[in-house]
C-alpha cells in the first residue's frame, strides 16, 4: 500500500507543472551604441551628450531616437539583409553610419521561434560631425552590451 | 505539461479496480496452487489507455497510442517490450505549426519489488505487484516546424522560415515505478508513472518540440502511463 500512496504522491506532485505555451524569452537583439568624445585638454575619453540628437535609419522616415541629452542608444540591425544604414542627425549636421555584417539565425523553441543575432564586420561612416566609429563589441547577442563607439569631433 | 484534473480521473479509476482486484485474489491463490516452478511464469499484453485520452484533454492535436508486453521471469523479473505510434499538428501561441508522425519504441525491464517466496520458504502471490523498471526508448521522427515568422519591425521586412526532418533519431532513458494489479481473471491493470532523460538526437532537439513516447522535449520529465490487458 506504501507503494501505492508513493506513487500517487508523485502523481500529483508532478501534475502541477504547466507550461501556458508563452515565450518567456527577451527576444529584442539591438545594438547599443555610445556617443563617445576625446577631452583635447586632458586627451581623456569622455562621453558625448548631444544637446539634440536625431537618428532613423536610412530611407526610413520612422525616428528612432529624438532625445536631447542622450548618449547611448538601442539600434536595430537588418535581420533579413547584411547591410544597415542609420542617419545621426545632430543639431542639423548629418553624418550616415553604415554596417556591414553577418545574421545568424538560431532557433529557440516552438514558442519562442527564431533569434536572428548579428556579427558586425565593418563600419562606414562620414565625418562631417564624427570623428570615427570603432567596434567595440562585433557579436550583438542582446541589448545589454555597447556594441559600437561614436566618436564626435567636439566635446559640447 | 499536464493538467491536473486527469489525474483526478485516473486516481479515481485507480481505487475503483482496486475493489475488483480484492475478488481476483482468490482466483490467483487458486492458481498459485497449481503453477509449477519453471522460469517462464507467462506473459501479459497490455493497451496503454491513458496516452490517447491525455492527447485529448491536455495536448490538443496529438494523438498516440501505445501497447506493451512483458514476459514473467520468475515472478520477479518483467522483460518487456513497449511500441506505439504518434502523429500531431499543434500551433504555438505566436503562430508557429510543429507536425509530426513517428513510430516509438522502448525496450526493457521491470523489477517486481514482491519478493515470490515468504520466510516460511512458500509461495507468494504476486499477480499484482508494484515494481520499478528501466527503458531504452528510441523513435524516428518526421516532423516540419512551419510559419516560424522572423518580423524585422522597424525595417518593414518579415520572412516565414521552415524547417523540416524526414528521419529526426531521438533515443532516451525512462526509470519507471508503478503498480500491475489484477482486477479479474486473468485482466490486470497498470499505472506507472515515468521520468524520462533525452540522450541523443541526430538533429536540433529544440526543434523536435515532441517526440511521441517520450513528450515535450523542453520540459518533459514525467509522463504517466495507465495500461488495461491480460496476463497469459
Amino acid at each position: 500500500m506504501k507503494y501505492i500512496i508513493y506513487c500517487l504522491f508523485c502523481v500529483l506532485f508532478f501534475g502541477c507543472n504547466y507550461n501556458d505555451g508563452y515565450c518567456r524569452e527577451e527576444k529584442k537583439v539591438n545594438m547599443g551604441v555610445s556617443l563617445r568624445s576625446v577631452d583635447v585638454v586632458n586627451e581623456t575619453e569622455i562621453t558625448y551628450s548631444s544637446t539634440n540628437m536625431t537618428i532613423t535609419g536610412l530611407y526610413n522616415d520612422s525616428i528612432l531616437y529624438e532625445e536631447s541629452t542622450a548618449s547611448t542608444f538601442q539600434l536595430p540591425l537588418k535581420k533579413l539583409e547584411d547591410r544597415t544604414a542609420f542617419i545621426l542627425n545632430d543639431n542639423g549636421v548629418r553624418d550616415t553610419i553604415i554596417l556591414l555584417h553577418e545574421n545568424k539565425e538560431s532557433f529557440i523553441s516552438f514558442e519562442c521561434g527564431t533569434f536572428i543575432y548579428h556579427t558586425i564586420n565593418e563600419v562606414l561612416t562620414t565625418v562631417n560631425n564624427i570623428d570615427s566609429v570603432v567596434v567595440a563589441n562585433p557579436n550583438v547577442f542582446n541589448i545589454e552590451e555597447t556594441h559600437l563607439k561614436v566618436y564626435y569631433k567636439r566635446a559640447n | 505539461m499536464f493538467n491536473r484534473f486527469p489525474y483526478i480521473y485516473i486516481v479515481l479509476f485507480f481505487f475503483a479496480t482496486s475493489a475488483l482486484a480484492q475478488d481476483a485474489n482468490k482466483d490467483s491463490r487458486e492458481q498459485l496452487k497449481t503453477q509449477n516452478d519453471t522460469i517462464y511464469r507467462g506473459f501479459s499484453v497490455h493497451l496503454d489507455i491513458f496516452s490517447p485520452v491525455m492527447g485529448i484533454i491536455s495536448s490538443p492535436g496529438i494523438f498516440t497510442m501505445e501497447a506493451q508486453a512483458d514476459v514473467n521471469i520468475l515472478d520477479r523479473f518483467y522483460p518487456t517490450i513497449e511500441a506505439g505510434y504518434g502523429v500531431g499538428d499543434i500551433e504555438s501561441k505566436e503562430g508557429a505549426k510543429y507536425k509530426f508522425s513517428a513510430p516509438y519504441m522502448r525496450l526493457g525491464m521491470n523489477f517486481g519489488l514482491i519478493k515470490p517466496i515468504n520466510k516460511k520458504g512458500e509461495r507468494v502471490d504476486v499477480s499484482s505487484y508494484p515494481f520499478v523498471g528501466l527503458r531504452y526508448g528510441m523513435s524516428f521522427l518526421n516532423y516540419t516546424l512551419d510559419n516560424i515568422s522572423i518580423n524585422d519591425g522597424y525595417w518593414n521586412n518579415s520572412k516565414n522560415l521552415v524547417y523540416s526532418s524526414p528521419l529526426a533519431y531521438c533515443g532516451w532513458v525512462e526509470v519507471v515505478a508503478g503498480v500491475r494489479v489484477r482486477i479479474a481473471k486473468g485482466f490486470t491493470m497498470g499505472l506507472s508513472g515515468r521520468f524520462h532523460l533525452l540522450l541523443h538526437s541526430n538533429n536540433d532537439k529544440n526543434k523536435t518540440y515532441y517526440i511521441p513516447g517520450f513528450g515535450k522535449t523542453a520540459e518533459s520529465t514525467f509522463s504517466l502511463n495507465y495500461t488495461v490487458g491480460y496476463t497469459f
